[in-house]
This record gives structure tokens, C-alpha cells and sequence, in this order.
């Protein structure tokens, strides 16, 4: 597919190459969003806005790095962008500050979502993204821009701290 | 192996499918030390509740990728910076084929069809240039 997709951007065909970029990656990056935001209805407009800014750069992709590489850094830097926002608006108190819909996360169980919402941000997203990625320590090494030996130990922290308190 | 290392590989073993014998070191290990046996049984059922709460992944709404386009169509449409090359290529020829015709003793359809002749024939040459070097950049790289 990326050859597909950097043909497309050489015949300047960009609003195709968008819609492959979707059709590969649109859902991953929904799922990052979800693990870093922690609330599916910001994640769906933090989607949108990555692949709104990827629309207005992919005219200027050079092909140095590779395509998912761009689109990942893109999704990070507007993830964290996001997650800034709302703690400042948190600090600031302004009036549209929402707390993160910690029920949007998935079946009720109340004592690992409580321990899960203590874990350091990028534990927390780590650990979350690796079960959404079907267990995938690649894939998340990828996604987060990590060696994966480091995404392993944050899983092993995060596991144990997770552990220790649910003891 | 002490059992912090022990403990490393049970963590490991839930990381990547464990290699028979990295599991057959486990196993021998927990047959004997209680607090591993216990640390495995915990990081086991911790591993099936995180499984269970964070299954089925979540999966975008459909109509999102509708609101994409919407906001898409309402944008200008993006800079195409490629398209400058072009403009300063044509640009500086039909200023020069201007001059030339107010300098040159020629007839001004002589000199105009020169003009138009050496831009198309120089403008093919640099897009074969171009294009041969954008396909070793995008090879290298892919």
C-alpha cells in the first residue's frame, strides 16, 4: 500500500492518497487517540484533525521518512497537543472543561480503571494501545515513535504498578 | 536466576509468546518459589482482566470520515508549491522572447515561435530531469 500511496503523491493525487491513508490508518490512529485522551468523543475530532493536517502537508512530503512514520508523529504531536489543552483548561477551570469519560473505555470494572487512571500518562496509553493493537509491541513501538525495548519496559512498569496496586 | 529476573521473564512471557524454554525456565522457577508463583498468578489474571476491559479495540464512527470531508471541502484547497517551478519557467521565457523581439532585427512571429519552441523543449528536458530524480529519491526511500 505505501507504494500505492507514494505514487499517488508523485502524480499529485492527493485527495486519493488521503483516502488510502484513511483506509489503512485512520482507525489506529482513532485508537491512539483514545489510549492518550482517554474519551472516544475528543479522540474522533483529534482523528479528524490529523488527517486534516496530513491533507494540508501532503503536498509537501518529501518521501524521506516513511509514510506511516510522518503520519504517526503527526498524530502524536496533535494527541499531546490535545491532552495539554485539557489540562489546562482543567488548571484554568474554564467553563467548557470536561472530565475525560473514564465509562468510554470499555466493560465495567471500576477498581482496574481507577488503578489504570493512576498510571503515569505514557504508561497508561502504552498499556492500553497494546491490548487495542492486538498485543503488538511493534506495532506500538511504531506508533509512538519508541524502540520497542523501551515500550517492553514500560509495559513491565506499568504491569507491575498496576499490580501492586490492585493487590 | 533470582526472582526479580524471574519475574522479568514472566512480565516478558506476557509481552511476546514465550520460547519453550524461556517458559520451561519459568515453570521450573514457580514450582518452588511461592512469591513468584503468586506474581505469576497475579500478572496472569491482571493480563486476562486488562484483555477483557479494553476488548473489542475501539473502532471509529463511520460518519466520521464524512465530517473529514466536510471540513476538507470548506478548506482552500492546499498550496501547490510544485506548480512554482512551472511559473517561473514560463514566466521568464515569454519576458525574454519579449525583449528579444524589441531587440533582435527579426520578424516578431519568428522570434515568438523561437521563444515558444526553446520554453516547451527546455520545460520537457527539466520535467525528464525532475522526474528521474524524484524516483531515485522515493526508491532509496521506500
Amino acid at each position: 500500500m505505501p507504494d500505492d500511496i507514494q505514487d499517488l503523491l508523485h502524480r499529485r493525487k492527493y485527495d486519493e492518497a488521503l483516502e488510502r491513508l484513511l483506509d489503512g490508518y485512520e482507525q489506529r490512529v482513532y485508537r491512539m487517540a483514545v489510549a492518550m485522551l482517554r474519551d472516544r468523543g475528543r479522540a474522533e475530532d483529534v482523528t479528524q484533525d490529523v488527517f486534516l493536517k496530513l491533507w494540508r502537508a501532503l503536498p509537501s512530503y518529501d518521501g524521506r521518512a516513511a509514510l506511516s512514520t510522518w503520519l504517526y508523529t503527526i498524530a502524536r504531536n496533535t494527541c499531546l497537543s490535545a491532552v495539554r489543552l485539557e489540562s489546562y483548561r482543567r488548571t484554568t477551570d474554564l467553563p467548557s472543561a470536561e472530565e475525560p469519560r473514564t465509562d468510554s473505555i470499555g466493560p465495567l470494572d471500576v477498581a482496574l480503571k481507577d488503578a489504570l487512571a493512576r498510571l503515569p500518562d505514557t504508561q497508561r496509553a502504552i498499556i492500553m494501545m497494546f491490548y487495542f493493537e492486538d498485543r503488538s509491541v511493534a506495532e506500538v513501538a511504531a506508533m509512538m515513535g519508541l524502540p520497542e525495548g523501551t515500550v517492553k519496559s514500560h509495559l513491565h512498569r506499568a504491569r507491575r504498578a498496576l499490580g501492586e496496586m490492585l493487590e | 536466576m533470582d526472582c526479580h529476573q524471574i519475574q522479568e521473564l514472566i512480565l516478558e512471557s506476557l509481552d511476546t509468546r514465550p520460547a519453550s524454554e524461556m517458559r520451561h525456565r519459568i515453570d521450573a522457577h514457580v514450582r518452588g518459589c511461592v512469591s513468584c508463583s503468586r506474581f505469576a498468578q497475579a500478572q496472569q489474571a491482571l493480563d486476562d482482566r486488562l484483555s477483557a476491559l479494553l476488548a473489542p479495540a475501539p473502532a471509529i464512527a463511520q460518519t466520521s470520515r464524512a465530517a473529514l470531508r466536510a471540513r476538507i471541502r470548506v478548506e482552500a484547497p492546499p498550496v501547490r508549491r510544485d506548480t512554482l517551478p512551472e511559473i517561473v519557467h514560463f514566466g521568464s521565457f515569454a519576458v525574454a522572447t519579449l525583449i528579444m523581439i524589441l531587440v533582435l532585427p527579426l520578424s516578431p512571429s519568428i522570434v515568438g515561435a523561437m521563444g515558444v519552441t526553446l520554453a516547451l523543449v527546455s520545460y520537457v528536458l527539466l520535467s525528464v530531469v525532475r522526474d528521474s530524480f524524484d524516483a531515485s529519491v522515493l526508491g532509496a526511500d521506500a
